[in-house]
């Protein structure tokens, strides 16, 4: 019985040995070919630009003009 | 006859798979020195916009500029520095603004075990450096669990500033450490115990049982659940590399791995093994509790298994020159909870097994054990050379003489 657990316990444990080692060799294979940097973090900062407030074009001349010819 | 006929057969196959695992390690070191190292070319790739270019102004510190701009002044500065961590070096990439607020960090290479600097992110230490000034030192409290390498981290970023530092206000804060200065009171008690080991296993003392269990007690709480400096495939692959040359961030391994070397060496076998490793006295520990027999496993694939294990692991880590990134021990788990989930798995595979074997680990794929009989078998073929050739010379003084 105990031999046949030590049997098991081994194959089991090279089969996650197996599994960690190809995954830790997938990963760092995957980094060298994409070429990127492992971790990268930036200062988020206020990019957003300036909002001005649309105002309404007035023209003061024609508002001038249409006052005069009132008539009360 | 015919015994004895086989037994030299398997000698000799010995001694060639010593001879070609000896020179399989050599390539391998030699293809991953070929590789160049790309990784600021890369960072620049990644970080540069269109119409920006780089203005080198001192070695590793540079410039980004608008090509625009009639009389083109600093947009940007971006420095390179490294730290000291627990397997090696490890680079980082800094930029600065113009006001010198640290604006970006990447890392450029590690050779640190993967999941410790997964929680020096997690625990948000880089964003935590954004936004401070490079006219002071970069501080920061450690992580817990990662110490060495958040450290090393800080310690690279503020190496990186103080190249601005120096180019911008003409002084300097921050001070490299020498590998000496990395020698903590750990090392001194590594030594202390191994003494204690090697002075236990010699003596024919009555309590001899019972000291080597306060050893192992008191081993596993330093080395252990203190310190987690239990030595590994990374630290006889960085012992291989040279990785203790250049420095390290905790040397107690290394002394660890290389007293047992000579231990071996001069007695055939690892005291470490029998009365110091941590999780070794877990696992006896568990046999205890559950009244565990040994059983060994005596057939010869699961002899050589570990032993091709151990090969392609130091052969990976040459290659990738990076021996902590193919850690396949329990041992982080168990005295850190640091590793991914095959690890997390394994370590409860073998913590269920000990109630029942004893010592299921060490009986089987335990790395430490194919490294033994490595240097046991390569120690006895010398002298067998030796011994051969001392017979030989009477033979050749005397016919000279004749």
């Amino acid at each position: 019985m105990r031999k046949h657990l030590s049997l098991a316990f081994v194959w089991i444990a090279s089969g996650l040995i197996v599994l960690q080692l190809g995954a830790s060799l997938f990963k760092l294979a995957n980094e060298q070919t994409q070429k990127q940097v492992l971790h990268s973090v930036s200062l988020q900062t206020d990019n957003s630009p300036a909002t001005h407030k649309a105002t309404p074009a007035i023209d003061f001349q024609r508002l001038a003009e249409e006052m005069a010819q009132e008539k009360y | 006859m015919a015994k004895r006929k086989a037994s030299n057969r398997n000698k000799n196959l010995e001694k060639l798979v010593s001879v070609v695992s000896l020179l399989a390690l050599i390539c391998c070191w030699y293809l991953g020195g070929q590789r160049a190292d790309t990784s600021q070319m890369r960072f620049f790739a990644d970080f540069l916009t269109q119409g920006e270019s780089v203005v080198e102004v001192a070695p590793q510190l540079f410039k980004i500029v608008n090509d625009s701009e009639a009389k083109p002044q600093a947009s940007k500065w971006v420095s390179f520095g490294s730290g000291i961590g627990y397997g090696g070096a490890l680079s980082v990439a800094t930029v600065f603004l113009p006001d010198d607020k640290l604006h970006t960090i990447a890392l450029l290479s590690s050779k640190e075990t993967a999941p410790y600097f997964a929680k020096v992110s997690e625990e948000k230490l880089p964003n935590a450096l954004l936004g401070q000034s490079a006219k002071q030192a970069f501080s920061h409290d450690g992580v817990t669990g990662a110490t060495l390498t958040s450290q090393a981290y800080i310690s690279a970023v503020d190496s990186a500033a103080d190249l601005l530092r120096q180019h911008k206000f003409g002084y300097s804060l921050f001070e490299p450490t020498s590998p000496w200065q990395q020698l903590q009171w750990l090392d001194a008690a590594a030594v202390v115990f191994f003494i204690a080991a090697v002075a236990l296993n010699r003596s024919r003392s009555k309590h001899k049982a019972k000291l080597n269990a306060g050893l192992l007690l008191g081993s596993t709480l330093v080395f252990g659940f203190y310190s987690a400096s239990l030595y590994s495939v990374s630290t006889i692959g960085g012992m291989i590399g040279g990785a203790w040359l250049m420095g390290v961030a905790n040397y107690t391994p290394f002394i660890l791995l290389g007293l047992s070397i000579v231990y071996i060496g001069y007695y055939n076998r690892n005291i470490y093994c029998q009365s110091l490793c941590p999780f070794g006295a877990v696992q006896q520990c568990l046999a205890k509790v559950g009244n565990a027999k040994s059983s060994p496993i005596r057939q010869p694939f699961f002899i050589w298994f570990p032993r091709l294990l151990l090969l392609v692991t130091l052969c990976m880590g040459a290659y990738f020159r990076s021996p902590a990134a193919f850690i396949y021990e329990p041992f982080g788990i168990a005295f850190g909870m640091i590793g991914g989930i095959y690890l997390f798995v394994l370590t409860i595979v073998i913590v269920l097994t000990s109630l029942v074997v004893r010592r299921p680990w060490c009986q089987s794929l335990c790395p430490i054990n194919a490294m033994t009989d490595f240097i046991v078998f390569n120690k006895n073929w010398l002298k067998q050379i030796r011994s051969q050739r001392s017979k030989k010379r009477p033979h050749i003084q005397k016919a000279k003489e004749a």
